[in-house]
């Protein structure tokens, strides 16, 4: 799904990610750790083609992220709020979404019936604008956005930060759900180990831009993440 | 000074210094000096051309109490201009909460900065500079004296019931209704409003002791406020940042225009439902009355001014292109990397707001079907310049909206003298462009040929804009496709 070849990037003299090469195959659950400034959000931003690489690429189904726009219609990402429209309502934003990936609004509608319980009743039909939503639910309005359209491979930068004991477990689920019966890739970046282990079957961990583990995930995967961030 | 104001003014100086563009902006911030020098200068020959004019005109008057009779009007244009332009600069009070930083310091800080606004300081001049005249006119110095803080008071209390009606629904009532009771005492001729006004001033020049009214009504309200905002001094008090209520259109109708829809009705709702794309919005209608003046000026005037003409009749349909489409990406900057990562189509988003503006042009025309009474061929001229603006303007401003690289807070007001948001000498120069060859491309038809040439030749330049639609439209794509990255990344940063 995704081949990384060479890509770094660099602002100054400061490298701040530098991957030789990464593949990630169709259908992996890939999850991805590293303390602030490792380099998470830099990798998200260059598979979504949103700062230029200083050098590399990322393909993205075949096609370079920067030559051709053509990964658009099976990709999806929700990274932060700069994903959501604040002066829509949730349902407009969903259908917004709907529209461009071609899917009718009874479609969205049907799909949007899974989700009633992470909803918890609090974001459909409420009449609020997205930017009065709490930070908990605008998160669950993003994730559940990047879903929409039947995208093939899903970025989500923190997904479980922001929410609640009980949604945290439900999006577990629903991610590994989507993977194991979907087939579809998924890349999740968090601080939390916990998380990423229960969900990732693949993790990578970054240091300062640079991949110091590339994991799969067994019964030893915890702990030893957990040797590679406890710095005494 | 004490250690924590000092502190407090320190941080407003740093924001400001160390704001991002700092440099990019000096030159505005320049010209806005020297705009303020200006006005400090009109403000002083008012103060002091009124007092001679008044005595010149009408020697048989009391000069003084003459001035005095309009001194209530004058507080009743500061007041409406001061809501309308809610010129007092804004404080983040947020962060300053939870420092040691005592409550009362920083109140009083806020409640002196609310004061220090472009509009009260313009006012206290005009009111200083016609006092020095009066102190070297008028026999009781004393008087005088007492007169000014008097007046100085009026226009503090104002400042504090302008900010109280911004917070609360029962003041806006009161102050409704005081208006409402003097429009109707006066309209029924109960009430002369001059000679209340000259009366009740002139008797505190007379009777000094008077002023003291005028003191105590500031200590009531500045006093009131005080309060009012202490026992609100929270983050769901005054501090709140009210949400609005939904506005709930039906957009559907608009899905029979395809892709291009997806964007219109977001655009719409953009527009509805967001401090500044609305304030945009009615900036166009603030050019068709703008063209009422020019064309109304013209029909008493005997000679009309051409240049005047041309301008007023490219606004009048061009207000909302203008004011709208010059900003058209960072309209969007709030969630740029949203639509940058879907599925988007440069050609589809571009041509969305090309069909915006166009139907924003069509729609101000049909509005401006009234100036037919100031004749026919005016109108003419106006329908000539919506032509132009939709095959020309539309095109020039998606290009010049390029440079506009500042992100734009959608729910954030804009405050005249700081919408220096995306400043920038090239889209300035497209901006003048825009406005200078049509006036140009007439004047020369109008002086060498005819009038009928100059209609002739913007109509076609517009015609021929529209035939060339999709081959100026793919060159802006390309544009925009350059830009990409350096537009996300300057979205991405606050101001």
């Amino acid at each position: 799904m995704l081949e990384i070849n060479n890509l770094k990037k660099q602002y100054g003299s400061a490298i701040v990610l530098n991957i030789p090469e990464l593949n990630i195959p169709k259908g992996q659950s890939f999850g991805l750790v590293g303390n602030n400034g490792a380099g998470k959000t830099t990798f998200f931003n260059l598979i979504l083609d949103l700062i230029r690489p200083t050098s590399g690429y990322v393909m993205n189904n075949g096609v370079k992220v920067n030559e051709s726009e053509e990964w658009k219609y099976k990709t999806s990402a929700y990274l932060d709020e700069s994903f959501l429209i604040g002066y829509l309502l949730p349902d407009e934003y969903f259908y917004m979404l709907g529209d461009l990936r071609n899917w009718s609004k009874e479609k969205v509608d049907s799909f949007l019936v899974d989700f009633d319980e992470l909803f918890n009743g609090e974001i459909l039909e409420t009449k609020k604008y997205i930017r009065d939503l709490s930070k908990g639910n605008q998160k669950k309005v993003g994730v559940v956005g990047a879903l929409i359209g039947d995208p093939e491979l899903i970025l989500l930068d923190e997904p479980f930060a922001n929410l609640d004991p009980t949604t945290q477990i439900r999006l577990k689920k629903l991610l590994v759900k989507i993977v194991n019966d979907e087939k579809k890739t998924v890349l999740v970046s968090s601080h939390n180990l916990n998380h990423v282990t229960d969900v990732a079957d693949r993790i990578v961990v970054l240091e300062k831009g640079d991949i110091i583990k590339d994991l799969h995930t067994n019964e030893q995967t915890l702990k030893e993440l957990e040797e590679v961030f406890n710095v005494e | 000074m004490n250690y924590s104001s000092k502190y407090l003014i320190g941080l407003e100086l740093k924001e400001f210094f160390r704001s991002r563009r700092f440099a990019k902006r000096i030159v505005l911030k320049i010209l806005v000096v020297f705009a303020y020098l200006y006005f400090g200068l009109v403000a002083i020959l008012m103060g002091v051309v009124g007092y001679y004019a008044i005595k010149e005109e009408l020697p048989e008057e009391n000069t003084f109490l003459f001035g005095n009779r309009y001194l209530l009007y004058f507080f009743f244009i500061f007041f409406i201009l001061y809501l309308f332009l809610s010129p007092s600069p804004s404080m983040k009070v947020r962060p300053l909460m939870i420092l040691p930083i005592k409550k009362k310091r920083i109140l009083n800080y806020f409640l002196l900065k609310l004061n220090l606004n472009y509009l009260s300081l313009f006012a206290f001049t005009i009111i200083s500079s016609y006092t020095v005249v009066l102190f070297l006119n008028e026999k009781s110095r004393m008087g005088v004296l007492l007169w000014f803080f008097s007046v100085i008071a009026v226009i503090l209390s104002l400042v504090f019931i302008a900010l109280l009606m911004e917070k609360s629904y029962k003041v806006i009532a009161i102050v409704v209704v005081i208006f409402a009771a003097i429009f109707g005492l006066k309209h029924y001729g109960i009430l002369d409003i001059p000679d209340l006004s000259g009366r009740i001033f002139y008797s505190i020049y007379e009777n000094p002791w008077l002023s003291l009214v005028a003191f105590g009504f500031l200590t009531l309200v500045f006093v009131y406020t005080y309060k009012w905002m202490m026992s609100r001094f929270y983050l769901d008090g005054a501090l709140k940042v009210k949400s609005e209520k939904v506005l709930d259109i039906k957009l559907s109708w608009l899905d029979r225009f395809g892709t291009t829809s997806i964007f219109l009705k977001n655009d719409i709702r953009m527009i509805l439902r967001n401090k500044r794309p609305r304030k945009a919005a009615l900036f166009s209608l603030y050019f068709l009355l703008y063209g009422f003046w020019v064309f109304g000026f013209d029909t008493n005037n005997t000679s009309p001014n051409i240049f005047k003409l041309l301008f007023g009749s490219m606004l009048i349909t061009g207000g909302f292109l203008f004011s709208f489409g010059n900003y058209v990406p960072a309209w969007d900057s709030e969630y740029i990397r949203l639509f940058m990562s879907q599925n988007i189509k440069y050609s589809q988003y571009l041509d969305s707001k090309w069909w915006l503006m166009v139907v924003s042009v069509i729609f101000l025309s049909i509005l401006s079907i009234p100036f037919i009474y100031y004749g026919v061929d005016k109108y003419l001229l106006i329908l000539a310049m919506a032509v132009f603006n939709i095959g020309f303007n539309s095109y020039l401003v998606l290009i010049g909206g390029l440079f506009n690289d500042s992100p734009i807070r959608l729910s954030e007001k804009v405050k005249a003298f700081q919408n220096t948001q995306g400043f920038n000498i090239n889209s300035f120069l497209l901006g003048m462009l825009r406005l200078l060859l049509p006036i140009l491309v007439y004047y020369l038809a109008h002086k060498y040929y005819t009038d009928n040439i100059g209609l002739l030749l913007l109509v076609s330049i517009g015609l021929i804009g529209v035939l060339l639609k999709s081959k100026i439209m793919s060159y802006i794509e390309g544009l925009y496709r350059k830009k990409k990255y350096s537009l996300l990344e300057s979205f991405a940063k606050e101001e």
